[in-house]
C-alpha cells in the first residue's frame, strides 16, 4: 500500500489530479455538461497513460464535476449536474440573501468531507460493501424510488398537497414515450421525437434555469443581494464553525451518500435528496429548510460527493457500475486490460490502490481549487449586470440541452418545460417535486414491473413486494419519512404543553 | 384546518388554476391509459389518481383556509412574451440558421429584453465582446474538444 501511495504522489500524477479537479469543476458548473460528459471526453486521452495515471485523471475529473454542479445550483438556482438538485434548495436562498460566498465555501467543505468518506470506504471496505449492491433486486429498487418520491412530503416548502401534485406531474412526464416493459407508446401526441421520452438534463435545465432567466428579464430587482457589510476572504472560519456544529449531519450524509453510491442506478441526485431529507427531518429548525439552511447545503454536498467513492465499490469489485460516469470508467479499465472483480484488489493491487490514493488526493485538491474558483464565481455573478447575465445564462441553457445528444428537439423541450415551470410556479408549484418524479419514475416503474412479473412467475406477488427483509427496511423508512412531519408537530405540542404547565 | 375568525375565507385564483392544471393532467392521463396494457397503465393511472385527489384537496383546503389578500407585484407580461418568443425562436431556428447566428441573435434579443436603461456605446461594445467570446469559446469547445456536431 505504501508503494501505491508513493506512486500516487509522483509529480505527474499530482499534476493530473490537480488538472482533473479544475477541469471537472468548470465542466460540472455548466448546466447540461454533466460529470458523465466530463469523464467521457477525457477517456481517449488516458489511453496513452499508464493505467493508474489514467484512472487518477478520470477520478479527479469526476470528483471535480460532481462538486462543480454546486456553483450554478447556488448562484443561479440551476443544478450544474442532477447531483446538485438538493443543493439549490437552500444554496440559492442563501445566495439571494447575500450569503452565496458562505454557501460556496460550505459546499466545498462538505464535498471534501463527503468525498473523503466515500474514498476511504472504497479503500477499506470495498469487498464487503459490494455485497450490498448484489442484495438489491428489482423490488428493492422500486421501494427505493418510492422512498425517493416520499421525500416530496419533506421537500415541499409550505404546501405538501401541491408538492405531491407536482410529483405526480413529474411521474406523468416520466411516462412519456415508449414504456419500460411492454412497449406501450404513452403521451407522445403522435410526435416521433417524444418516443424516447422526456430527456432528464434538458428538463432539469428548463424547469430550474428558464424560470430564473425569465425573472431576470422581467424583474427590476438585482439577481442576488450584496451583503451590506463588506466580508473579505472565503468566510472559511465561519464555514468551519458551521460544519463542526453540524458534524453529525455531515457524517451521516457522507455515509448515506456512500451507501446510495454503491447501488447501481441510484446516483448523486438520489443521495443528495435522501441526505437533505434526513437533515431536515432530524433538524431542530426544519422550517428553515428551503429558506437558506446551511445544514441543507452541507447534507446535499457531502452526500453527492460521497457517491463518487461509493460508486467505485461495485464498479471495481463486481464490474457493476454504480453511476453513469463509473460505467465509462469501467470501459476505460477494460481497454487498459484491467479485469474487474474481487481478485482485482489482490492481483492488480498496485493499480487499484494507486487509483484510490489518487482519488483521495484529488478530493483534497478540491479544497483550495474549489474555494478559489467559488470565491471568484460568486463575485462575478453578483457584480455582472443583468444585461450580461441573462443572455449568458440563455446561451448556457441552449448549449446544455443541445450538447448531450446533439439534438435540437431537446432545446425545444427545454424551453417548453421552462415556460411551463415558470407559469406553474406562479400558482404555487415548485420544480423539485416535478424533477423528482421525472427522475425516479422510470426507476420505480422498471422495478415495479419486473418485480410484478417475477412475483407472478413465483406464484406470490405480495411476498415479492412485502416479504423481503431489505424491502421491509425501506418500507419502514418510507413510513418514517411520511409520518415525521406529524411526529415532529406532536412532539412540539407535547413540549409546549409541558412548558406551559407550571 | 379551520379559518381564523378574524380573516375571511375564500379560495384564491392561484389555487383554482393549480387545481385546474392538476385536473387537466389527471383527466388526460386517465383518458390515454384506456389504450395501454395493464402493466403499462399502472403508473399513469396511479399518477392520475394522485392528481385528481390533489386537485380536490387544493380546492377543499382553499375554501377552508383564510383568504390570502397579499397582492403580487405586477408582472411585465410584455417582457415575458418577448423573452419566451425569443427562446422559442432560438430553439426552432437553431438547426436551419446554425449555432453561431441563432446564438448571436438570441443573446442580442435577450439583452434588449433585460435592458432597462439606454446603453452607452462603450457598454454596448463590451456586451458585444462578451457575446462574441462566449459564443466563440463554446463553439470551439463543442466542435473541437467535445466533438459535438454543432449545426
Amino acid at each position: 500500500m505504501i508503494d501505491a501511495l508513493l506512486n500516487a504522489i509522483t509529480p505527474f500524477n499530482l499534476a493530473l489530479a490537480l488538472f482533473g479537479v479544475i477541469a471537472g469543476t468548470f465542466i460540472g458548473a455548466l448546466p447540461g455538461l454533466s460529470a458523465t460528459m466530463a469523464v467521457a471526453v477525457l477517456v481517449p486521452f488516458t489511453f496513452t497513460m499508464d493505467p493508474a495515471s489514467g484512472l487518477i485523471a478520470l477520478g479527479a475529473v469526476y470528483t471535480g464535476a460532481i462538486y462543480g454542479g454546486a456553483y450554478s445550483a447556488i448562484l443561479v438556482n440551476t443544478p450544474g449536474t442532477p447531483a446538485a438538485i438538493a443543493t439549490s434548495m437552500d444554496g440559492f436562498p442563501m445566495a439571494k440573501r447575500g450569503d452565496g460566498d458562505l454557501a460556496v465555501t460550505l459546499s466545498c467543505l462538505g464535498s471534501v468531507v463527503g468525498g473523503m468518506v466515500g474514498a476511504l470506504a472504497l479503500l477499506l471496505l470495498a469487498p464487503p460493501l459490494s455485497q450490498v449492491a448484489l442484495a438489491f433486486g428489482p423490488v428493492e429498487y422500486f421501494w427505493l424510488a418510492i422512498f425517493g418520491l416520499s421525500l416530496i412530503a419533506t421537500l415541499s416548502r409550505g404546501n405538501t398537497v401541491k408538492g405531491l401534485v407536482g410529483g405526480a406531474i413529474g411521474l406523468i412526464l416520466s411516462c412519456v414515450g415508449s414504456a419500460v416493459v411492454g412497449g406501450d407508446v404513452r403521451f407522445t401526441f403522435g410526435q416521433t421525437p417524444l418516443l424516447g421520452g422526456i430527456p432528464v438534463i434538458p428538463a432539469l435545465i428548463g424547469l430550474y434555469c428558464i424560470p430564473v432567466l425569465i425573472d431576470l428579464v422581467i424583474k427590476k430587482e438585482a439577481h442576488l443581494e450584496r451583503r451590506a457589510e463588506a466580508v473579505s476572504g472565503f468566510r472559511f472560519t465561519e464555514a468551519v464553525g458551521l460544519m463542526l456544529r453540524s458534524k453529525f449531519n455531515l457524517f451521516r450524509s457522507a455515509v448515506l451518500g456512500t451507501a446510495v453510491g454503491i447501488l447501481p442506478a441510484a446516483g448523486g441526485s438520489v443521495a443528495g435528496l435522501i441526505a437533505y431529507s434526513e437533515a431536515k427531518r432530524t433538524s431542530k429548525k426544519p422550517e428553515e429548510f428551503g429558506h437558506g439552511a446551511t445544514d441543507g447545503v452541507i447534507a446535499s454536498e457531502a452526500a453527492n460527493s460521497a457517491t463518487v467513492g461509493g460508486g467505485f465499490i461495485p464498479t471495481l469489485v463486481l464490474g457493476i457500475p454504480g453511476t453513469p460516469p463509473d460505467a465509462i470508467i469501467l470501459g476505460a479499465l477494460l481497454v487498459q486490460g484491467i479485469r474487474t472483480g474481487p481478485q482485482l484488489f489482490t492481483q492488480q493491487a498496485d493499480i487499484v490502490y494507486t487509483f484510490v490514493f489518487g482519488l483521495i488526493i484529488g478530493t483534497l485538491f478540491m479544497l483550495p481549487t474549489g474555494l478559489i474558483i467559488g470565491r471568484y464565481a460568486f463575485r462575478l455573478i453578483v457584480s455582472v449586470p443583468k444585461t450580461v447575465l441573462a443572455p449568458s445564462i440563455a446561451l448556457l441553457t441552449v448549449i446544455g440541452s443541445f450538447a448531450i445528444e446533439s439534438n435540437t428537439v431537446h432545446v425545444v423541450i427545454m424551453v417548453v418545460l421552462g415556460v411551463f415551470g415558470w407559469l406553474i410556479a406562479r400558482v404555487g408549484f415548485e420544480a423539485s417535486p416535478i424533477v423528482l418524479g421525472l427522475i425516479l419514475g422510470p426507476i420505480a416503474e422498471a422495478g415495479f414491473v419486473q418485480a410484478w412479473l417475477i412475483g407472478g412467475a413465483q406464484g406470490s406477488i405480495p411476498a415479492m413486494f412485502f416479504g423481503r427483509p431489505l424491502s421491509l427496511a425501506i418500507i419502514f423508512m418510507i413510513v418514517l419519512t411520511l409520518a415525521s412531519p406529524a411526529l415532529v408537530n406532536w412532539r412540539r405540542g407535547r413540549m409546549q404543553e409541558k412548558g406551559a404547565t407550571p | 384546518m379551520s379559518a381564523s375568525p378574524n380573516r375571511p375565507v375564500g379560495i384564491s385564483a392561484p389555487d383554482i388554476i393549480a387545481a385546474a392544471i392538476a385536473l387537466t393532467f389527471g383527466a388526460y392521463a386517465l383518458y390515454e391509459a384506456r389504450t395501454m396494457s395493464d402493466l403499462g397503465a399502472v403508473f399513469p393511472v396511479t399518477a392520475a389518481i394522485v392528481l385528481i385527489a390533489g386537485a380536490t384537496a387544493i380546492l377543499a383546503l382553499g375554501f377552508m383556509r383564510p383568504a390570502n389578500r397579499q397582492t403580487a407585484p405586477p408582472t411585465e407580461w410584455k417582457r415575458f412574451a418577448y423573452a419566451v418568443i425569443t427562446l422559442f425562436a432560438w430553439a426552432v431556428l437553431l438547426k436551419p440558421l446554425g449555432f453561431v447566428i441563432t446564438s448571436a441573435l438570441g443573446m442580442l434579443a435577450i439583452t434588449l429584453a433585460a435592458r432597462r436603461e439606454p446603453m452607452a456605446a462603450k457598454a454596448a461594445a463590451l456586451h458585444a465582446l462578451n457575446g462574441i467570446i462566449l459564443i466563440g469559446a463554446f463553439y470551439a469547445v463543442m466542435r473541437y474538444l467535445l466533438k459535438i456536431a454543432v449545426p
